[in-house]
């Protein structure tokens, strides 16, 4: 079963988790960070560790080898702490992009394309009638699923193997048979409606 | 391609759906186009909303390992632009500007003492034309600066058309990519030729440098090298 698809269908059971008050303590963290402060790193550990290792993992599927890719990707957000734009987007978002980024570099740079085609087929038969794995109920949970109720199926099949499957556009349309140009538009529509959903920045 | 069809790549890229030649053409419009930036902030925060949905608890101990990791690991300072970097310059007086040349090149003698080389491109040979470049009176130390993971440090000795290059704590350039050096002079950028990166991060090599120019700059290229810089230039400093 897709990712997304496990967010959707779960109940909404959610527990508050106030993001707005944890985004400006990031920022006041890694700021402190970016001066060599390690306790606050280590408190930007805490608040970002299970995001940056979700995600990671999702990508990635082997454990060792995420937690292996989650220590690389703090490891660069030590490094880069001082470097960070406020006007870039926020520190999670930040955190996000680095850690899926390497996660994405680190399965494509450890097998081919069509190995990894042929996995995520052989993977997408297997997993069909397991049950959902473990899924935060959070508000931003909670959040996320009410937006991806607004999309297509095709839309939100053509992001979740893209974004969890780490897929390139073209790799998605090679799985799903389509052309490139619709995966492309597939997209590009169903982020401009989770945006629209999730009232990002705009 | 095209600026619009670039344009209709940003939420691709914020999902890292692009292949890497694509992700470098993105990359090269994006920055200085208005539309795309936000639309990729914005993309960017939808997919910190579907990251944080589904958190994993890290194992305890992995949290040791970060922590033993960033005590040992140098952070790089914040971004400067030219313009600072030239009022820096200014303020600077003669003899400290020396001074920090000497302390980079005492950086640079140390890393060819170390034996870090040794089995990589001749190995002793390398430590022995480093210490002819190091010998030369009109040897400058150059400091690379940018968006790249990272140090270069180069000593460039002009009247020898040489200079050392060593790199630290570099990324993987990936699969089928180099490192690659480049002069950028009034002609534009000339390719000094490519590096060659161990597995450990690290670049030790002297290159035959013909020609001056202003800056110094590297790129990561297709393995076999390229005449004109793919953009963008990770790693940039001024001869001078």
């Amino acid at each position: 079963m897709s990712v997304l698809r496990q967010l959707r269908s779960r109940q909404n059971t959610s527990s508050a988790t106030d993001a707005g008050t944890a985004t400006d303590s990031l920022s006041f963290l890694l700021r402190r960070a970016g001066r060599g402060s390690q306790e606050a790193f280590a408190e930007l550990y805490d608040q970002l560790a299970p995001m940056v290792l979700g995600v990671v993992r999702k990508v990635v599927r082997d454990p060792a080898m995420s937690e292996e890719v989650t220590q690389e990707v703090f490891v660069e957000l030590w490094k880069l702490a001082a470097r960070h734009d406020d006007q870039r987007g926020s520190v999670a978002s930040w955190a996000a992009t680095i850690a899926h980024r390497r996660a994405v570099d680190r399965v494509r740079s450890e097998q081919s394309a069509r190995d990894r085609i042929e996995r995520e087929e052989t993977k997408r038969v297997i997993e069909q009638d397991e049950p959902g794995a473990q899924v935060e109920a959070s508000m931003e949970a909670a959040r996320v699923r009410r937006a991806l109720d607004r999309l297509t199926e095709n839309q939100r099949e053509a992001i979740d193997l893209a974004y969890f499957g780490g897929h390139t556009y073209r790799e998605v349309a090679v799985l799903l048979g389509v052309p490139e140009g619709t995966i492309k538009t597939r997209i590009r529509d169903g982020m401009i409606r989770l945006r629209d959903e999730l009232g990002a920045s705009r | 391609m095209s600026g619009t069809d670039l344009h209709h790549l940003a939420a691709a890229y914020a999902l890292d759906a692009l292949d890497a030649n694509e992700r470098a053409a993105f990359e090269a419009h994006y920055h200085d186009c208005e539309i795309c930036v936000a639309d990729v902030v914005d993309f960017r925060t939808v997919l910190t909303s579907l990251a944080a949905a589904s958190p994993q608890t890290p194992p305890p101990d992995l949290k040791a390992k970060v922590m033993a990791d960033i005590a040992t690991t140098r952070q790089l300072s914040p971004r400067v632009t030219p313009l600072e970097v030239a009022r820096a310059r200014r303020q600077l007086s003669g003899q400290r500007i020396a001074l920090g040349a000497l302390a980079v090149a005492a950086s640079l003698v140390l890393a060819v003492g170390t034996g870090f080389i040794v089995g990589r491109s001749g190995g002793n040979s390398y430590q022995e034309a480093a210490a002819e470049v190091f010998n030369e009176p009109d040897v400058r130390m150059i400091e690379l600066s940018g968006e790249g993971v990272g140090e270069f440090h180069i000593a460039w000795s002009p009247s020898a058309d040489k200079a050392v290059i060593t790199g630290d704590s570099l990324a993987d350039p990936g699969d089928g990519k180099a490192y690659e050096l480049w002069l950028i002079g009034n002609d534009g950028p000339q390719p000094l030729g490519l590096l060659d990166n161990a597995d450990d991060g690290t670049i030790r090599q002297v290159i035959d440098v013909a020609g001056d120019g202003a800056q110094m700059g590297v790129t990561i290229e297709p393995a076999g090298g390229s005449q004109t810089p793919t953009v963008p230039i990770l790693f940039a400093g001024e001869t001078t």
